[in-house]
């Protein structure tokens, strides 16, 4: 009974043992990926109060001129190339400035005249509107207002032309000594230089996406199509070694400084690729793009790709496994087989009791021994086989008279210490009643 | 180990005797302690070969402890990718550009990278990266949006492809904050552990029909032993005790049907002890032979009326 006990706890502890094992195999750390203390990343307002005639007018406008330019355009282009694209194809552009409300954005779009519609820099057919897909795209876009790429490949379409080759016109210059000094005095005193036409009122004090919250900040207004842009960054990093610069040209950031390389194309890539939808028909504050463009970055620098630590934790397989666990398992198992064994491994440690739980069980395997060992007594032994043999006879008729179990136990007991002495008698092993009747009988 | 049905000194066993015989033999060692457990352990094991994942090809192996899986040749430095990644869960395959339909690849990680996103890249010709997402969570009903979101601004790093791991990462953090994906770290299911458990269970398999093996061995030859000496002691007493000893066998193996059995069972079953014990009241191996021959018919009657 111990022993069935003993087995089964044994095996309930393999199982347990087993769930532990299995279900303690996993990454178990604490670990968050929405730790970014930065705001909103897209551009919020910006929806435009500006308006465009009704559709009679437009509709005049364009038959007198192919190309329309509503007062407050900021789009350009090369007209010379856009010119050859078009050719003798009649194709008609109007061209308005970005953040129409929405009644002028439905008639612009519905005006059956414009073959090519450029609001603010985004362009479309009307069916089709292009997207930039890379930096240099974006930055002809926001910086200067160039969307020439655009047409042309909207115009090849409308012509089923072949794919034009890109041709990014935007170049860099050296600024001069003299409008680097400028912009340096500003960013001394007060670590914001402001140029003249710019929107930016005030420079952000502080912002978590610089490791100490501080950067400077050059906000210039779109910069004129076709002449180079005056690129400050790489004069301002020699006077201002080891600090984060921010140079916006309309609406195009640029960052110099410290770990430029680590993230500002990956920021200005994500940013671009997600605002541009937004930012090239709507009319967007520089200081709400400026904005939004930090909390990105910060985005960025919580994401660990910059500055802060990457929140990575590679599987330790000996943390994770517990090796020690499987062990346990086979050795519960095994020790529950041994236990199982009972009929056949003897026990050491107790004597035997009865073999099978019912009396006539016993009864029957007491007397299988005796049946056996009646051949291979001498002499000796032959009185307490006697005994034995008159014992279990009375046993039997206590068991046919219906006397109490107990009573029949105890004759039982009794055959089996006679057997017992008598098989200490015998020159052979193996015959007493705790041997035989596990040896043998299960 | 045990003799259920020895060779019978009452004459051949019929057929359907030894039928029974052999299926009470398998039905015995099936739902025998050690049975049950080996059974329980090799049901074990081919759960932990199976979810450990023995049978998955080799991205499957690789993004069930990685995040990262690029054919040869894509040139991403893929621990460098791993470490950005990090714990977030996101599952990035790179394909080889001839690769075909991506859908597969989604079913083939289905459990390898249970509970993540997977976004599948295939580089395209010209720069940039043909794009494929899966949900591995349940209420992917939004994998529109998170495909497109996941993968905003890597066109830009056709040829950087760890910039690109880059900006993925950013963008899944972005959808964290929206609250599309859950926040945590991703749980791996590493399979080392799995096959340890299955070695483990294998193992207690092995070890215990060893023990039962040798256990085995030494009943059989302490039997042969005893055999042997009353063998030597008088052949007509050895063939007495020997059939003697298989009726106390029946006896005994009815018994666990005793309590159970109807009243008349029980009757016929004392009835057949009696009877038992009443041999020794004269031991002559002759008279006495017959009289075992009996009991052992009767005997293996009540088994089969009990087994009916």
């Amino acid at each position: 009974m111990i022993k069935q006990l003993l087995g089964w706890v044994a095996l309930a502890v393999a199982a347990v043992t087993m769930v532990v094992f299995l279900t303690s195999q996993q990454s178990d750390f604490k670990v968050t990926y929405a730790g970014s203390p930065g705001g909103s990343t897209t551009p919020s307002g910006g929806r435009g109060s500006a308006t465009v005639p009704d559709t009679a007018e437009l509709t005049r406008l364009l038959r007198t001129s192919p190309v329309v330019r509503l007062p407050g355009a900021i789009a350009q282009w090369d007209t010379t190339a856009v010119g050859a694209a078009i050719g003798d194809s009649g194709l008609r552009i109007l061209v308005t400035p970005p953040g129409l409300d929405d009644a002028s954005t439905q008639r612009v779009q519905q005006l059956k005249d414009a073959d090519l519609r450029v609001i603010g820099t985004a362009v479309s057919t009307g069916t089709y509107a292009v997207t930039g897909t890379e930096l240099a795209d974006w930055r002809d876009q926001f910086a200067t207002g160039d969307v020439t790429n655009d047409l042309l490949l909207l115009i090849a379409h409308l012509r089923e032309r072949p794919e034009p080759v890109q041709k990014h016109l935007f170049s860099w210059r050296a600024p001069t000594a003299a409008e680097t000094a400028v912009v340096a005095a500003d960013l001394r005193s007060s670590g914001f230089h402001r140029g003249r036409g710019s929107t930016v009122t005030s420079a952000p004090r502080s912002s978590p996406a610089f490791p100490n919250g501080r950067a400077l900040y050059v906000t210039l207004p779109l910069q004129p199509f076709g002449r180079p842009v005056p690129e400050y960054g790489p004069a301002l990093v020699k006077l201002f070694p080891d600090t984060p610069i921010v140079v916006m040209y309309g609406a195009w950031i640029e960052y110099y400084g410290p770990h430029a390389a680590d993230f500002a194309e990956i920021a200005a890539a994500t940013f671009y690729s997600q605002a541009e939808r937004v930012l090239d028909r709507l009319a967007y504050s520089q200081q709400g793009v400026l904005d939004t463009y930090l909390n990105r970055v910060t985005d960025v620098r919580f994401a660990g790709l910059f500055d802060r630590p990457l929140p990575y934790e590679p599987p330790d397989p000996l943390r994770v496994t517990r090796p020690a666990l499987p062990w346990v398992f086979v050795a519960c198992v095994v020790l529950f087989v041994a236990l199982s064994l009972r009929p056949m491994v003897r026990p050491v440690w107790r004597r035997s009791r009865a073999v099978a739980a019912g009396t006539p069980a016993q009864l029957a395997a007491l007397t299988a021994l005796a049946v056996e060992m009646s051949a291979l007594t001498d002499r000796r032994s032959e009185p307490a086989l006697a005994r034995a043999l008159v014992t279990l006879t009375a046993a039997r008729d206590a068991s046919r008279d219906d006397l109490p179990d107990e009573h029949v136990r105890a004759l039982l007991r009794d055959a089996e210490a006679e057997l017992d002495r008598c098989a200490r008698l015998l020159p052979y092993r193996g015959y007493r009643p705790a041997e035989y009747l596990n040896g043998r009988i299960a | 180990m045990t003799w259920l049905f020895p060779p019978s000194p009452a004459g051949p066993p019929s057929r359907r005797d030894r039928w029974l015989t052999r299926a009470a033999q398998i039905r015995r060692s099936l739902v025998s302690p050690f049975g049950l457990a080996s059974i329980a352990c090799l049901v074990l094991a081919g759960w932990a070969l199976w979810t450990g994942g023995v049978f998955e090809g080799p991205m499957a192996r690789q993004v069930r402890t990685s995040s990262v899986y690029a054919a040869p040749g894509t040139g991403l430095d893929v621990a460098a990718a791993e470490r950005i990644i990090g714990n977030r869960r996101l599952v990035l395959v790179i394909v080889d550009p001839a690769a075909g339909r991506p859908g597969p690849i989604c079913d083939a990680l289905e459990r390898a990278a249970d509970g993540t996103l997977v976004l599948v890249l295939r580089p395209k010709p010209g720069g940039g990266w043909n794009k494929y997402g899966c949900a591995m969570f349940p209420g992917g009903g939004e994998l529109m949006a998170i495909e497109g979101a996941i993968s905003t601004g890597i066109q830009q790093f056709g040829d950087d492809p760890l910039s690109m791991v880059k900006v993925v990462a950013v963008n899944y953090d972005r959808l964290v904050r929206a609250g599309i994906m859950t926040d945590g770290p991703r749980t791996i299911h590493p399979y080392l552990p799995r096959y340890l458990a299955a070695g483990a269970a294998v193992l207690a398999v092995i070890i215990g029909s060893l023990v039962l093996w040798v256990a085995g061995r030494r009943t059989a030859k302490a039997t042969l032993d005893r055999q042997e000496r009353l063998q030597a002691a008088t052949d007509g007493r050895a063939a007495l005790s020997a059939a003697a000893a298989a009726v106390a066998q029946q006896i005994i193996d009815l018994d666990a049907k005793y309590r159970t059995g109807t009243p008349q069972f029980r009757r016929r079953y004392v009835a057949l002890t009696d009877d038992y014990v009443t041999l020794l009241d004269d031991l002559d191996d002759r008279a006495a032979m017959p009289r075992v021959k009996e009991l052992l018919a009767r005997a293996r009657r009540l088994a089969a009326s009990d087994a009916r």
